[in-house]
């Protein structure tokens, strides 16, 4: 597969502050990249750098091999998806798909023809007449998408956009964009803070705190073998107990810790008295004696969630705890409660802290 | 004939007929904003929309077109056998005195007014929209408070004497010819007033921020993403502007476009003071009827000619770029 989009050792200030610290990475034609973080850390920047809205202070961005230094936005093969859409209020659907065809002067014939095919891709046939507003916010989204993609760029850039939607449309949205982008083959730059966004559309995700980032990887890969004590706790839930390493032997570490001595996986190669912390999934937390570590303590909250539920329990010193209780559990531990829940060396991460 | 019968009289009851049926029908809707604001409040805000519609808008227009269709008679015989009413006042704005021939010095000076006025939108609308842009997408808060009050303070000075101003700027001893004669661009002084110069520099500096407020206010309420939008799908600036940018702030454009028309076809001042011995403008015409021969009806029917038609012209302009009249007041 050929790169699509090149990064290299991307710097981007702004005054005295800086947004993003020496970034690098590729991006494959026709994958669908997401780069995940929390507010603030930088990602919607590097968005913006790509579209051509933001001079980078140092480094490279380039686009299927040609540099975008000195490339104005309005020339660059890119296509970007508002956070607030941006659609024109004053055009109608099928005018605002066709915006960018007009822009560049193709003909009146070749444009509604090309619009057509855009409505019919993103199921809006019998809406190109309307105005903007007169449409739901599902099918607003749909028409940003099409006015982005009737240009056909080599990359489309999507700033959360589905942020803006209820959790039910934001779900549906979610397989409706992944399911345009197979069939269109286009790149994909998704922005998202949503770590469920991420792991359920992306081919490969980039974690990113504080102007860098933290890693690169497929969805599982981020989830299960997360590289930074950042990444563990931002993707998904955990349980963090800091400690101390006591032991390493062939890939493993042993942590002394304030609920006792916890064996788990040393992928940064942790040496004997370094500090770091133990990170657990709660649904690696298991009932009962069968893994290599056991912990115990007094059940606390519950918190039911339909297919499954939570529940957190206070071992010693008023550590909290969650597991993942599944729905074929029996009874539900009462507060206070004794319970004891173990897990495999295997399923826990120690990292830097 | 009884003088109750006469025209005025009539169109005063017919007006307070009007009236009495217009509270009525907004009977309920008074009713519940006297209820919902006090009575003294109520009363009060009621009472001075009607004072202000009636006493001092619709009143004076209702008796100026009444008496613009009366002769110019002595005060004894008002009322008298000779008060009929006539067509005369407004034939005589484009028939000359002998009748027949065109009255072609008032219909010039009628139209010349009307195309200046849309001259003076052009320009003020020039002037206007690269600033009201930029201050409304760009400027920051510093910014933006000092250019809106470097804007404003100028106009604290009264517009005659801001007028008298440009007439000392421009005659053959003024600043400019004098920077003009030392730089050596030319070896006599331009007879500015004759080329009708300053008019057109005191009309549209008049009359400015009448088109920059308006124009600020919709381009501020253009989401700055859409430019963005545009220029992110390859659009030059210039296509910008004039597709996404200016159809967006078209209510402002045609709000602000209105009321420089408007007021320049109807100023008096600017074309007295810095108008040159040939400018032809309208309403110093009408001014004349009024208080040089003394004759109102006539000044009253010339008054009303320039009022219908500047309107004629605000409503085929708004047609023809699809502007309502709720946009333009919005």
């Amino acid at each position: 597969m050929a790169v699509s989009v090149s990064i290299e050792n991307l710097t981007i200030r702004y005054g005295d502050s800086t947004a993003v610290t020496d970034v690098s990475f590729d991006i494959q034609q026709g994958e669908f990249f997401t780069l995940l973080g929390p507010s603030g850390c930088g990602k919607t920047t590097i968005l913006r750098a790509i579209a051509g809205f933001i001079e980078p202070s140092a480094g490279e961005i380039r686009i299927g091999g040609q540099s975008m230094r000195g490339v104005g936005a309005n020339r660059r093969p890119t296509a970007l998806v508002f956070q607030s859409l941006a659609l024109f209020p004053t055009m109608s659907v099928a005018d605002n798909i066709g915006y960018g065809l007009r822009v560049r002067g193709v003909g009146k014939a070749e444009r509604n023809r090309r619009v057509d095919e855009l409505l019919q891709l993103v199921a809006l046939e019998d809406h190109g007449r309307k105005g903007v507003n007169e449409i739901s916010g599902g099918q607003r989204q749909r028409v940003a998408i099409a006015r982005a993609l009737a240009v056909e760029p080599t990359v489309l850039l999507l700033d959360e956009p589905l942020s803006a939607l209820d959790l039910k449309l934001r779900q549906h949205m979610r397989a409706e964009l992944r399911a345009i982008q197979r069939r269109v083959g286009t790149t994909f730059i998704y922005i998202t803070h949503d770590q469920g966004e991420a792991l359920a559309m992306s081919d490969r995700i980039a974690v990113m705190n504080a102007g860098r980032i933290e890693q690169i990887g497929e969805a599982r890969g981020i989830y299960t073998r997360p590289e930074t004590a950042f990444v563990a706790g931002f993707v998904g839930e955990t349980n963090r107990v800091p400690g101390r390493v006591l032991r390493t032997f062939n890939g493993s570490a042993v942590l002394e810790t304030p609920l006792g001595n916890l064996a788990g996986l040393n992928p940064a190669g942790l040496a004997i008295g370094d500090k770091a912390a133990i990170f657990v999934r709660p649904e690696a937390l298991k009932s009962g004696t069968g893994g290599e570590n056991h912990v115990s303590g007094q059940a606390d909250t519950f918190i039911y969630e339909g297919n499954f539920g939570h529940l957190s329990f206070l071992v010693n010193e008023g550590h909290a705890l969650t597991a993942l209780l599944p729905p074929d559990t029996g009874a539900i531990p009462e507060r206070g409660q004794p319970v004891s829940f173990s897990f495999g060396a295997g399923d826990a991460i120690i990292l830097a802290d | 004939m009884t003088p109750f019968l006469t025209p005025r009289y009539l169109i005063t009851a017919a007006l307070i007929v009007v009236l009495v049926a217009c509270t009525l029908a907004a009977a309920r809707h008074v009713r519940s904003f006297l209820r919902r604001n006090g009575l003294p409040v109520g009363l009060f805000v009621v009472g001075a929309v009607v004072f202000w519609t009636i006493v001092l808008i619709v009143a004076p227009q209702i008796f100026m077109l009444d008496l613009s269709f009366r002769f110019n008679l002595p005060r004894s015989q008002l009322g008298g056998p000779q008060d009929v009413l006539t067509f005369q006042n407004y034939r005589s704005l484009w028939i000359g005195p002998d009748g027949q021939s065109w009255n072609l010095l008032q219909l010039r000076a009628l139209a010349v007014t009307l195309a200046g006025s849309v001259f003076v939108v052009l320009a003020c609308f020039a002037i206007c929209y690269p600033i009201a842009f930029h201050l409304a997408q760009f400027a920051g808060e510093r910014r933006l408070r000092l250019a809106l009050a470097l804007l404003i303070v100028p106009y604290w000075i009264n517009e005659i004497l801001r007028a008298f101003a440009f007439r000392i700027l421009f005659t053959d001893q003024g600043l400019i010819n004098r920077l003009l004669l030392e730089s050596g661009l030319i070896s006599q002084p331009v007879d500015f007033f004759n080329i009708e110069v300053p008019l057109y520099t005191g009309l549209v500096y008049a009359y400015l921020l009448f088109m920059f407020f308006p124009l600020y206010s919709a381009l501020r309420s253009l989401p700055h993403e859409q430019i963005e939008a545009a220029r992110d799908l390859g659009a030059p600036w210039w296509h910008i502007h004039l597709f996404v940018v200016m159809p967006a702030a078209k209510a402002g454009i045609a709000s602000g476009a209105t009321m420089v028309f408007m007021l320049c076809a109807g100023s008096l001042a600017i074309p007295q003071i810095l108008g040159g011995t040939r400018t032809l403008w309208f309403t110093p015409i009408v001014y004349d009827r009024f208080f040089e021969s003394y004759d109102w009806p006539q000044g009253a029917a010339y008054a009303v000619m320039l009022l219908l038609t500047c309107i004629v012209v605000v409503l085929t302009v708004q047609r023809i770029f699809r502007v309502g009249l709720r946009d333009v007041v919005r």
